[in-house]
């Protein structure tokens, strides 16, 4: 082979040669975790580490097992649902009015939605802690389902919109000479044509709800206990309980793991309230 | 605009307003009304408040730990997003070249993002556990010295950094190729006639119709990265020496995480907010003519 085309050969292994080594390092915590979550506790502090070993998937059902985990993943859920539930009912409908409607205020309405999305969360929670434990909110589902609506109702409205917009104006005049009532032209008309969005948006919501970590540990304790704060406790108790603690990490990536990959397509714009589409 | 079509879209923005009074204006207000208090319920006055007028703002002027946090909050998010930035912008531009298995490869880098920010710290603080994680037995096996990462006052930041570029960086990556792919191909063709290749190219073509992109990339990680909470809560709880400490961390520590001085953390919290507000002032107008759009 001339040296020309050596060279040329080895330029365009480049690229996959960078490739490799960024996936390589990107993957190698999360393939770490998964080994250490099948090892036994001694294994798994072993230095030099132990590469050979009979998976313990009983790690698994202990961090299921453990104090309030299980408990706190049938909470998440429950919590993200009623939130997401409430989140879609009143942001449709503002989205909506956002997309169709010019009205004064509208873009007052925008920006203060972005403000939300960007203010650090300590200026609401602060207080919030305050009120929650006044009110008797603090440590309750309800509290939960209510505060998440300070990520999820903005969130929402704003994807919302988005998606409303992308719908042809004529459609809606259409049904309108048909005689479709406002009312019904959002629901019946235009919730059918943005149902993907509709799906997307809940499990961008979904997710904000089962990571979030600042909530659960300003507003709750052990009544209802959410994913985030459950999965950060397995530090203090266990110790280096590492196997159970990395069982746990496991169990609790799956769910977002799984909505992920439903949602792929809206990855960005949730990323970037819409500002990105793919 | 007809005045029945008006009532009916107020109407259906009214409630979303009225929650979003309850849950996030409310608590802000009560919170700035609060910062003009003594309200310190480790020594008992959680019932009852006393009026301070500025003088939580003005010790926080001279609360050396305060700045402190400021600072290392600050330095924290240029590292991180200068990191990130420069190792998605590479990813992406490699990967909108012709590629095999260009889809393992964005899957490898976008994984991450799909880890909470808790667990991103869980997973790292067994790797970087200066005697029993992997990282530095990785290390010893290249004779290479293995520091303690998170326990050096002159290394946590950086190390943190390292992890949320570890993090977020598939954010960029997932930002920069869905503008790449919107570029038409033909602008790099006219480009290449035209004698323009390698950097040139990079500098003249794709950098320029990037632009937005490469914005709005920039706002939400720089706005998140000075928001970081969880990756030291997690991982370092501040330490050591505080040189972990971020802003949100000084506030946690200071409100309901430990010392409950609740009007004095909730003056921090407006203070650093307005830090925060300086900067997103200075992308809001590009940022709102990106997502008016």
């Amino acid at each position: 082979m001339s040296r020309v085309g050596l060279k040329k050969r080895l330029t365009n292994l480049l690229p996959y040669v960078a490739l490799t080594a960024v996936a390589l390092v990107f993957l190698a915590p999360l393939v770490w975790t998964i080994l250490t979550s099948l090892k036994s506790q001694l294994d798994a502090l072993a230095i030099p580490p132990v590469w050979k070993f009979a998976p313990i998937w009983r790690n698994y059902l202990d961090a299921w097992q453990s104090r309030d985990f299980a408990m706190s993943f049938f909470n998440t859920t429950y919590v993200a649902l009623f939130s997401i539930g409430i989140s879609l009912l009143l942001g449709i409908p503002a989205g909506y009015a956002l997309a169709r409607f010019r009205l004064s205020g509208n873009n007052t309405v925008e920006v203060g939605l972005l403000v939300v999305r960007m203010l650090p969360e300590m200026l609401f929670i602060i207080p919030m802690y305050a009120l929650y434990r006044k009110f008797g909110l603090y440590d309750t589902p309800l509290g939960l389902v209510l505060a998440f609506q300070i990520f999820n109702l903005p969130y929402t409205i704003w994807l919302l919109r988005q998606f409303i917009s992308e719908v042809p104006l004529e459609i809606e005049e259409a049904a309108r000479i048909d005689g479709c009532s406002t009312n019904q032209i959002l629901w019946r008309v235009i919730l059918p044509l943005i149902a993907p969005g509709v799906v997307a948006t809940a499990i961008l919501a979904f997710i904000v709800v089962w990571t979030n970590l600042l909530i659960p540990l300003a507003l709750t304790y052990t009544d209802s206990p959410l994913i985030a704060t459950t999965i950060a406790n397995f530090r203090g108790y266990g110790g280096f309980n590492w196997p159970v603690m990395a069982a746990g990490s496991v169990i609790a990536i799956i769910p977002q793991f799984i909505f992920f990959l439903f949602a792929q397509k809206y990855i960005i714009r949730g990323l970037t309230l819409g500002a990105v589409k793919e | 605009m007809p005045r029945q079509r008006a009532i009916t879209a107020y109407g259906y923005l009214l409630p979303s307003i009225a929650v979003l009074g309850a849950v996030v204006l409310y608590p802000v207000l009560f919170g700035l009304y609060a910062s003009f208090h003594d309200w310190n319920w480790a020594l008992g006055q959680a019932e009852g408040w006393k009026w301070t007028g500025l003088g939580n703002y003005l010790t926080l002027l001279r609360d050396g730990y305060f700045w402190h946090s400021v600072g290392v909050t600050l330095y924290f998010t240029v590292v991180a997003v200068a990191v990130e930035f420069i190792l998605g912008f590479a990813i992406a531009l490699l990967l909108a070249q012709d590629i095999k298995g260009a889809w393992f490869f964005r899957a490898a880098t976008v994984f991450p993002l799909m880890v909470s920010d808790i667990v991103a710290a869980l997973l790292w603080g067994m790797i970087l556990n200066p005697s029993l994680g992997i990282l530095n037995y990785g290390l010893s096996v290249l004779h290479l010295p293995g520091p303690d990462w998170v326990g050096n006052p002159q290394l946590v930041v950086p190390t943190l950094a390292a992890v949320d570029a570890w993090w977020q960086t598939g954010n960029i990556v997932l930002i920069l190729l869905a503008g790449l792919s919107g570029i038409p191909k033909d602008r790099f063709e006219m480009a290449s006639i035209d004698g323009a290749h390698g950097w040139r190219m990079l500098w003249h073509i794709t950098i320029p119709s990037l632009m937005p992109f490469i914005l709005v990339a920039l706002v939400f990680r720089t706005i998140d990265c000075l928001r970081v909470f969880a990756l030291a809560w997690g991982i370092t709880s501040g330490g050591p020496l505080r040189a972990s400490e971020f802003s949100q961390l000084f506030i946690y520590t200071q409100g309901f995480g430990r010392l409950f001085n609740m009007g004095y953390a909730a003056a921090a919290s407006v203070v650093f907010a307005l830090i925060v507000g300086v900067v997103v002032i200075f992308y809001v107008g590009p940022m709102q003519r990106r997502l008016s759009a």
